[in-house]
């Protein structure tokens, strides 16, 4: 499994709608996340293992009270093997909250 | 009977003692040097994950050039995107700042997406960093005869 379907399969246990970069659904509640990597663990010139740095949104509308379910996904991630996340609150919108939580995983090569 | 004698040992107490109120000075330096790193990471990133228009974005990632101290005695510089990026029709300011966080989190309604190049950024040059403020210190200990 990669990386991002690990992520995916792990989010869904939520039972919100979960995309990669993009939703274009029309849930109101909805999680995407995406990711940059950054070599790591050279041997020479070449890497190891490569950290995948992630990004996982909540967006939701800006009335939905979602202490718990952010509570929720820092424990899940934890659970399930990343880093317990940093969130911030990204929210730009007065009608919509985005929560950042960023965690990371590292992939050998 | 034999006896045992050292001497420099008030020397080397009064050497720990300087290394543990490591001058502002010293602290300084290290966190420029670590902050420009940081800085010319970023704003390779910048002009990565954003491409180049202006280049304002990217030209205003700055380190704070004065040391600051939190409470607890933590000293620190900032690196942060200054200064202002454009004015709205309405008049409003649009801060390279509230520029840079927009796009390093993404904003859905707006169909911005997330890029993370400040998270990136400092990943990629937290080693080189650390051993640019590794030097620094080394520098310093060696003037100390330590």
């Amino acid at each position: 499994m990669s990386v991002a379907s690990d992520l995916r399969t792990t989010l869904l246990t939520l039972g919100y709608p979960v995309a990669q970069g993009t939703y274009t659904g029309t849930a109101t509640v909805y999680i995407t996340f995406n990711y940059t990597t950054n070599p790591e663990v050279f041997a020479g010139d070449v890497p190891d293992a490569e950290v995948y740095l992630l990004q996982i949104h909540l967006i939701a509308p800006a009335t939905t009270n979602t202490t718990t379910l952010q509570k929720t996904i820092k424990d899940l991630l934890m659970n399930a093997g990343y880093p317990y996340p940093t969130s911030v609150d990204a929210s730009d919108d007065p009608t919509e909250q985005h929560i950042v939580f960023e965690t990371e995983t590292d992939v050998g090569i | 009977m034999a006896k045992m004698t050292f001497s420099g040992i008030d020397e080397l107490a009064l050497s720990m003692k300087e290394i543990a109120e490591l001058p502002d000075s010293v602290a300084n330096e290290m966190l420029q040097v670590s902050g420009k790193i940081i800085r010319d990471a970023q704003t390779r990133k910048v002009k990565a994950l954003l491409g180049v228009r202006t280049g304002a974005l990217a030209k205003a990632v700055t380190v704070t050039p004065r040391l600051k101290t939190k409470r607890d005695g933590t000293r620190y510089v900032t690196v942060y995107p200054k200064g202002t990026h454009h004015i709205n029709p309405d008049g409003s300011k649009v801060t390279n700042n509230e520029v840079f966080f927009i796009n390093e989190f993404g904003a859905p309604k707006r169909h911005i997406s997330a890029k993370g190049m400040a998270r990136a950024a400092n990943a990629e040059s937290a080693d080189k960093a650390t051993a640019a403020q590794a030097d620094v210190y080394d520098k310093w200990l060696q003037s100390k005869n330590l």
